[in-house]
């Protein structure tokens, strides 16, 4: 029993639409955490809305987990239509155990070609012995059984799915996965230590999202759908209901920046969500928030670009646009959380930011982390929250834009007698009066940027783990990777490597990054992009080791932990 | 707009005519003291003069109202609830004739107009009114006004009329957006 | 005669000092002026009221006001008057711009703001022109109006804001022309004051790209009969008039957009329950 991630068991789950793979994944998920596991899962689809081909990618282990491993120990095929279009999804080897059901076509050539195990199960003839079984229950028990979850768990797992209401469908749900769960002698995976089952949250990067806005004091959002951040947005609606705020649906991102904007100039915490094509319709809108000094957070769930790419699929490749998609001089903040849970430390963290500082902040999450479901432990609560200078008692002399040490203003909320002012996209002097002089531009350009770059960001600007001589500069999805190749390397490798994931990818940190370089005389950048995008803004801002060395590609595919230990170890021995 | 706003002009009361007469040299006042700011802001010093005093001119009559009518109380109107004879009140200037090039001269023709309708504001309510009081007071506004008429009379002598090409500008607007 | 008002002011001083960019003789100074003779006949307090606009001569407005303001990026001003509504429910929220920043860039928002029926009042300026960009077509310019960017005319039939309006879902319809300010003061307050979206165009000519609109006081006449609460007989009359009807055209009753609860500051709900397993 090994507390390393690297002992975890992987089960994909794949069938046609309507098979009910992904309800399967997400009751394995919900049982493992009953038993005091952890994981994780993803969803991956094909081109359909509906019908296509779909899989449960899951991962359990007694120790957090991150990321996806290397392959899978189990592939299970309640049917085998289009496999061949999500094959690149399943990484199988000789080692690992492919189920499949004797009553449909035959595993397909690309599968078996990986010389793992094949095993008959009879799925769809078990389902059919009990009233109302379904072939993905059965399919759910025996991968269960191999996963050495227990009866209880796994009854559990599909009560809570499946509601209160629907006793029979529980009762049909639980007899079918029985019969899968008899199939299996013992388990072929790691268990949770003994009294290891402690409280556990099961949560998703875009839950965790919302939460942390939530936690932040967001009560204003406003929404437009958009793969892979939707889920934000239909996770806040409710829950801001609840919390006396409010969210609406826009008409585009165009409008969805811009309400965000004009609530928050109303004094309410606001966010909106996005991937890519929104975030560069909000462009406009954010620069106006930088220059009207609105506090609003955007969070932009990565998905492979450019234009509508692949939008189900993860890449680290809006960080330019993020970084220097605004037009003029516009000092803003780009913050990226580094995993799923962390998303609920980031976001809040971004609320606060964005109402300490007057200004917009970008949360740049992705696909990956947006959409993975992980059993986690709690996040604790922390302590940031929104809180704007507001500006009280306002006398005659009252300068919306005042020019002030730390660059930020106390700001008048709209009912606020006597603070009357226009919030304004074109330049203005201190007073909010519209100014074409030089002198009024540099003081508020001056002002605009010392505010950002002066704000005491703490040790949040990046997680950095481990020490050594060498370092591994990382960010967002691609941190639980590579921490987790780092976990893997032997000792002597890996007491060498330090690992630091930027949280903070503007404004620039170059003191606190200095610091962190000391001593490091050589330096890797890895990151999901085709470009090097945080390997050319770090080479454009801070002052690197002589050695640097960059391993980037771009999605859809994710990093996996063992070609990241395998080429830090390479690089290593260099 | 020929059909639109023509109210009756019978039957004021002595407060409300009061109300009309303070009202047009409050509004008057505003207007020259908005268009002498444009003028100046356009760097016509000369037609900004003008108007600048019309605007003290105009708030003198004010006053003067205001000490006839003494401790009537005038009735709190809506400014959609007063009766003029036309969209607004008379004093105001016809911003359809204004231009920042204007001359004196067409500035003045301006201001003489707005002293023309207002005379003829009072001559009407004076001939329509049934109440002796209000009609006696309402010939006195009346009298003021064309006493103001023949001064802008006077004043526009001073200035040549136009030129044929008075609003050329051989440079372009500018552009600001 | 109106009854005693909280917040006794008058329309001078909602007037800020700030100097307007307006090129003398243009209508948008008497859409100022009439704006401010509504709220000081409301007796709105000034600091109550948020006027919200995009880009384009008439978007300057906020700041020659004394109200709370945002002049936004072109074409946006709805969305963020949007948002601050349904935020601040509490506040009077007015949004303002001209035919190019409403109709153009700004269309799609037109539609949908109409359709949600938020309670704001929208004012749109309608020169039939690009003022600030010196004098390009709008939306509302006629086909055939020569101009640099488009000589011998667009040759594109103009956009009818009333008729897409009323077709949207707008609960207060009318069309103003600014050189009658007392009646556009009267017509804004009733806007103002009706709950849901309200949109009033109002005919303000540009007096440096558009001469010939110096015409337009003779041209404008009330309507020839009163508003209407039937849209469709609405949109009859303003697709057959000959764009110079001025008055209200049309008040609706649909409910307007439902409002958040106030902002409350205490919120202490738990949310990280539902993620417990």
């Amino acid at each position: 029993m090994s507390d390393r991630p690297g002992k975890s068991f992987s089960v994909a789950l794949l069938g046609k639409g309507g098979s009910g793979v992904v309800t399967a994944g997400d009751m394995l998920l919900t049982a493992a955490a009953r038993c005091g596991l952890y994981g994780l899962m993803i969803r991956a689809v094909g081109p359909q809305i509906r019908g296509g081909e779909s899989a449960a990618l899951v991962r359990l282990s007694p120790a957090p987990v991150e990321c996806l491993d290397d392959r899978f120990d189990v592939l299970l095929g309640i049917d085998w239509n289009h496999a061949e279009r999500m094959v690149a999804d399943f990484a199988i080897d000789a080692n690992s155990i492919v189920v499949t059901d004797p009553a449909e076509d035959a595993v397909p050539q690309s599968i078996t070609a990986s010389g793992a195990t094949e095993r008959q199960l009879e799925m769809k003839a078990l389902a059919d012995s009990v009233s109302g079984g379904r072939a993905n229950m059965v399919a759910l028990g025996y991968v269960a059984g191999l996963a050495g979850i227990s009866r209880e768990a796994l009854e559990h797992a599909i009560a809570k799915k499946l509601g209160p209401k629907r006793q029979e469908s529980i009762d049909a749900s639980v007899a079918a996965a029985m019969l899968g769960f008899s199939r299996t002698q013992s388990s072929e995976a790691p268990q949770a230590a003994n009294g290891a089952s402690g409280k556990r949250w099961m949560i998703s990067g875009n839950q965790a999202t919302g939460l942390g806005a939530l936690r932040g004091g967001v009560r204003f959002a406003a929404a437009y759908p958009i793969t892979p951040a939707t889920e934000i947005l239909e996770w806040l609606a409710p829950r801001l209901l609840d919390a006396g705020g409010t969210l609406t649906q826009a008409e585009d991102e165009l409008a969805s920046i811009n309400m965000a904007i004009g609530a928050s100039f109303g004094g309410v915490p606001s966010l909106t969500a996005t991937s890519g094509p929104g975030l560069s319709l909000m462009i406009e809108g954010l620069g106006l928030a930088v220059c009207a000094e609105i506090p609003v957070v955007v969070v932009d769930v990565m998905r492979v670009g450019p234009s509508t790419g692949i939008p189900t699929k993860p890449e680290q490749s809006d960080l330019n646009a993020a970084v220097y998609g605004l037009h003029g001089d516009a000092p803003h903040i780009v913050v990226a959380p580094n995993s799923v849970t962390d998303c609920v430390y980031t976001t809040q963290w971004a609320v606060h930011l964005a109402e300490a500082t007057q200004a917009p902040v970008i949360v740049l999450s992705d696909q990956f982390i947006g959409q993975a479901i992980v059993v986690a432990d709690p996040v604790a609560e922390i302590s940031f929250f929104a809180k704007r200078k507001l500006a009280e008692n306002i006398d005659e002399a009252f300068e919306r834009y005042a020019i002030t040490a730390d660059g930020i203003s106390p700001m008048p909320i709209p009912g606020t007698a006597g603070g009357q002012y226009t919030a304004d996209g074109l330049e203005h002097s201190s007073k909010a009066k519209p100014s074409g002089s030089s002198g009024d531009h540099c003081t508020q350009l001056d002002k605009r940027a010392r505010k950002i770059a002066d704000f005491d960001y703490g040790q949040h600007w990046a997680d950095i783990e481990g020490e050594g001589e060498l370092a591994i500069l990382t960010w967002g999805s691609t941190t639980g990777v590579v921490r987790e190749a780092l976990h893997r390397l032997s000792s002597d490798v890996s007491r060498k490597v330090k690992l630091i994931a930027l949280r903070l990818l503007l404004p620039v940190r170059q003191e606190e990054m200095a610091a962190a370089l000391d001593g490091v005389n050589r330096l890797m950048v890895i990151e999901q992009n085709h470009t090097g995008q945080l390997y050319r803004l770090l080479r454009a801002w801070y002052e690197l080791p002589e050695n640097v060395d960059t391993l980037h590609r771009p999605g859809p595919g994710v990093f996996r932990p063992g070609e990241i230990a395998t080429k830090i170890n390479e690089w290593c021995l260099e | 707009m020929s059909k639109a706003g023509k109210k009756s002009s019978q039957n004021f009361t002595r407060a409300e005519l009061l109300v009309h007469a303070m009202v047009i040299e409050l509004e008057a006042v505003q207007s020259y003291k908005e268009l002498a700011e444009q003028m100046e802001q356009c760097g016509n010093s000369a037609v900004a003069g003008l108007f600048d005093k019309m605007t003290k001119l105009e708030a003198e009559h004010a006053a003067k109202i205001r000490d006839t009518a003494g401790d009537v109380e005038l009735p709190d109107l809506a400014p959609w609830e007063f009766r003029w004879s036309g969209l607004e009140p008379p004093e105001n200037i016809d911003l359809a004739g204004v231009h920042y090039l204007m001359t004196p001269h067409q500035a003045l023709e301006l201001a003489l107009e707005n002293e023309l309708s207002a005379m003829a504001f009072f001559e009407a309510v004076a001939q329509d009114s049934t109440d002796d009081e209000v009609c006696c007071l309402a010939r006195e506004f009346a009298a003021d006004e064309r006493q103001h008429v023949a001064w802008m009379k006077d004043w526009i002598a001073k200035y040549p009329p136009p030129d044929d090409d008075w609003d050329y500008d051989p440079d372009p607007p500018a552009a600001m957006a | 005669m109106s009854a005693v008002a909280p917040c006794k002011l008058k329309a001078s001083d909602y007037k800020s000092d700030t100097k307007p960019v307006w090129c003398p003789g243009c209508g948008d100074y008497h859409v100022l002026a009439s704006l401010a003779k509504s709220i000081a006949a409301l007796a709105l307090a000034p600091e109550q009221i948020a006027v919200v606009s995009g880009i384009g001569c008439s978007s300057r407005i906020p700041a020659y006001l004394n109200c709370y303001g945002f002049h936004g990026v072109h074409g946006r001003a709805l969305p963020l008057a949007t948002g601050l509504k349904v935020a601040r429910p509490d506040l009077t929220v007015i949004c303002a711009g001209g035919d190019g920043d409403g109709f153009s860039i700004g269309g799609n928002h037109l539609l949908h703001a109409c359709r949600r029926n938020v309670d704001i009042t929208y004012i749109v300026m309608d020169n039939e022109i690009y003022g600030m960009t010196k004098g390009q077509p709008s939306p509302t310019t006629a086909p055939d109006w020569d101009s640099s960017l488009a000589p011998g005319g667009t040759g594109v039939s103009p956009f009818h804001p009333l008729v897409i309006a009323l077709a949207s879902g707008a609960n207060f319809v009318a069309r103003s022309f600014s050189g009658d300010v007392n009646g556009t003061a009267k017509m804004l307050a009733e806007a103002i004051s009706h709950p849901g979206f309200s949109f009033v165009q109002i005919l303000s000519p540009c007096v440096t790209f558009r001469p010939d609109q110096r015409e337009w006081k003779n041209m404008v006449h009330p309507p020839p009969v009163p508003f209407t609460t039937d849209a469709s007989q609405a949109a009859r009359r303003v697709m057959t008039d000959d764009g110079f009807n001025i008055g209200v055209l049309y008040k609706g009753s649909r409910a307007k957009y439902a409002q958040a609860v106030a902002h409350d500051d205490a919120f202490e709900g738990d949310f990280q329950n539902e993620f417990l397993v």
